[in-house]
């Protein structure tokens, strides 16, 4: 698995990620709001 | 980790959190965040000091870099290829913008407008009843009315149904009948159908435990924390402890469950005495799956956002030592951002408002938003009512959000919220999501290196 990599920027390590959250939990909103993209 | 425990005067006497930006991108600890791309990075410590510190009450970016000391050459053409290299990042596209779909995809109803309890912010007219008669809902009229609404629905799209009230658990056949009614419409048009109820969580019965397993029906329980905050500021009609009330129903619930989704529990923050670690623990022995976080709106005070903020930190390392990143997915004020940042879909609109979505009250009448039930001018016969236009436009853009680093991940903010306060917006709220967002952020970037370092090692 890898997760990070390193671009041509010195500076700047851009990060991958590692799934954290279930599938279902991405649709939950605040309060029972759902949001939309 | 912990640095953002750090106490830094640079970002203000409000919170412990320390912030720095340039443009659309902000580093919260040692984790950057683009708030376009959503994109999370490391920067280099040059990199890093030359972005401004800013405070959570700020929105906008600041105007300038920060200067480094030492010798003007070398720090002149260090600063010249950090910069382009910061500003290449920032300049990076962005997905293209998806328009709105107006297939309505979310619907709350009110099964009641009658309520056990007599909680001192009680947004539904002070009792439960929003001041109307109609105290369960009537099915007579509802029915044909959800049927009207979603006619046009697309198939094989996403619904989701919340039971709310009053109390909505006074009235559980009202709530199968409902039920029934909408798993029958969902399989006609292979819709994936979801339920939810939100109670006060003190009855449960036969009846009520069958409905919510035969029809998957996920339960996010009301609870402000442990007993002697619960009771203070939701006490029962009958005064019996409604805290002891939960208690035993939550109980008979977990152990008769057997097809609900989730149990969870949403906390409202009510004062700066409110210990969420303590709260947290109560939750905890009462075996809930998920917590969430809501402080007052009706208390804008500095004094509630430093200590909410604080003690939000405060909890968020306690449970990242415990238990690492899956302790903080059981809150869900993380789990959101969490969420978002791995699906890296900018989020534009904090809910559906106006867009794609219905409230439904006792009388089968329809509503922009739980919180504006039995207000006329909220009233609307369906999404395509011309009366509110303005809200096809995105909460971010309606809400003048364009200039805070967190949009991509607050979606804009509750139009109820920022809408009561038509000049200015609720800057308290602002400043609150800021602060458990910058938290998230920081957490899960400590998480994803950890993880790199254990399989590189």
């Amino acid at each position: 698995m890898n997760k990070k990599t390193t671009n041509a920027n010195k500076h700047i390590k851009k990060i991958k990620k590692t799934q954290v959250v279930a599938a279902e939990g991405s649709t939950k909103g605040p309060g029972g709001c759902l949001p939309i993209n | 980790m912990g640095s953002l425990l750090v106490k830094d005067k640079q970002t203000g006497p409000l919170t412990n959190l320390s912030l720095a930006r340039y443009k659309d991108i902000v580093l919260m600890g040692q984790t950057a965040f683009h708030a376009r791309t959503m994109e999370i990075a490391e920067l280099s410590k040059e990199m890093a000091y030359l972005l401004s510190p800013i405070s959570l009450k700020q929105d906008a970016a600041p105007q300038h870099l920060r200067v480094p000391e030492g010798d003007r050459r070398e720090t002149d053409s260090l600063q010249k290829e950090i910069l382009q290299e910061l500003e290449a990042w920032n300049q990076a596209e962005m997905q293209a913008k998806v328009a709105n779909s107006s297939d309505i995809r979310a619907i709350t109803i009110n099964a009641t407008q009658i309520c056990n309890l007599h909680c001192t912010y009680c947004a539904a007219g002070g009792d439960g009843t929003y001041a109307n008669p109609q105290k369960q809902i009537d099915l007579l009229k509802a029915i044909p009315e959800l049927k009207r609404v979603l006619e046009g629905k697309l198939e094989a799209s996403a619904l989701h149904i919340t039971f709310l009230g009053g109390e909505p658990l006074l009235f559980p056949k009202g709530i199968r009948v409902l039920c029934e009614f909408l798993t029958e419409f969902a399989k006609t048009k292979n819709i994936e159908l979801t339920f939810k109820v939100t109670t006060n969580g003190t009855i449960m019965n036969e009846t009520i435990l069958s409905v919510l397993n035969d029809y998957s029906i996920g339960v996010a329980v009301s609870c402000d924390g442990i007993p002697e905050i619960q009771d203070h500021y939701r006490p029962s009609k009958s005064r019996i402890s409604s805290s002891a009330m939960i208690e035993k129903s939550v109980r008979e619930l977990l152990l008769q469950r057997k097809n609900i989704p989730f149990v969870g529990v949403h906390c409202v923050v009510h004062t700066s005495e409110q210990n969420l670690l303590r709260s947290v623990d109560y939750f905890k022995t009462l075996g809930f799956d998920w917590y969430e976080f809501t402080p007052d709106v009706s208390n804008s005070s500095e004094e509630l956002t430093e200590s909410y903020l604080n003690s939000m930190s405060e909890l968020a390392q306690r449970e990242y030592v415990l238990g690492g990143i899956k302790a903080l997915c059981r809150i869900q004020n993380f789990e959101r951002v969490f969420a978002r940042l791995e699906q890296q879909a900018p989020l534009r609109n904090h809910c559906g408002i106006g867009k794609n979505f219905l409230m439904m009250d006792a009388s089968g009448d329809f509503y922009l938003c739980p919180w504006m039930v039995g207000k006329p001018a909220a009233k609307v016969h369906s999404l395509q009512d011309q009366t509110h236009h303005h809200l096809k436009q995105d909460l971010v853009e309606l809400h003048n959000c364009q200039n805070c680093w967190a949009r991509t991940l607050c979606g804009g903010g509750c139009h109820f919220i920022h809408s009561n306060n038509a000049q200015n917006k609720e800057k308290s709220y602002c400043e609150r999501v800021r602060g458990t967002t910058a938290l998230a952020i920081h957490y899960f970037g400590e998480f994803q290196r950890q993880a790199q370092e254990m399989t590189s090692n």
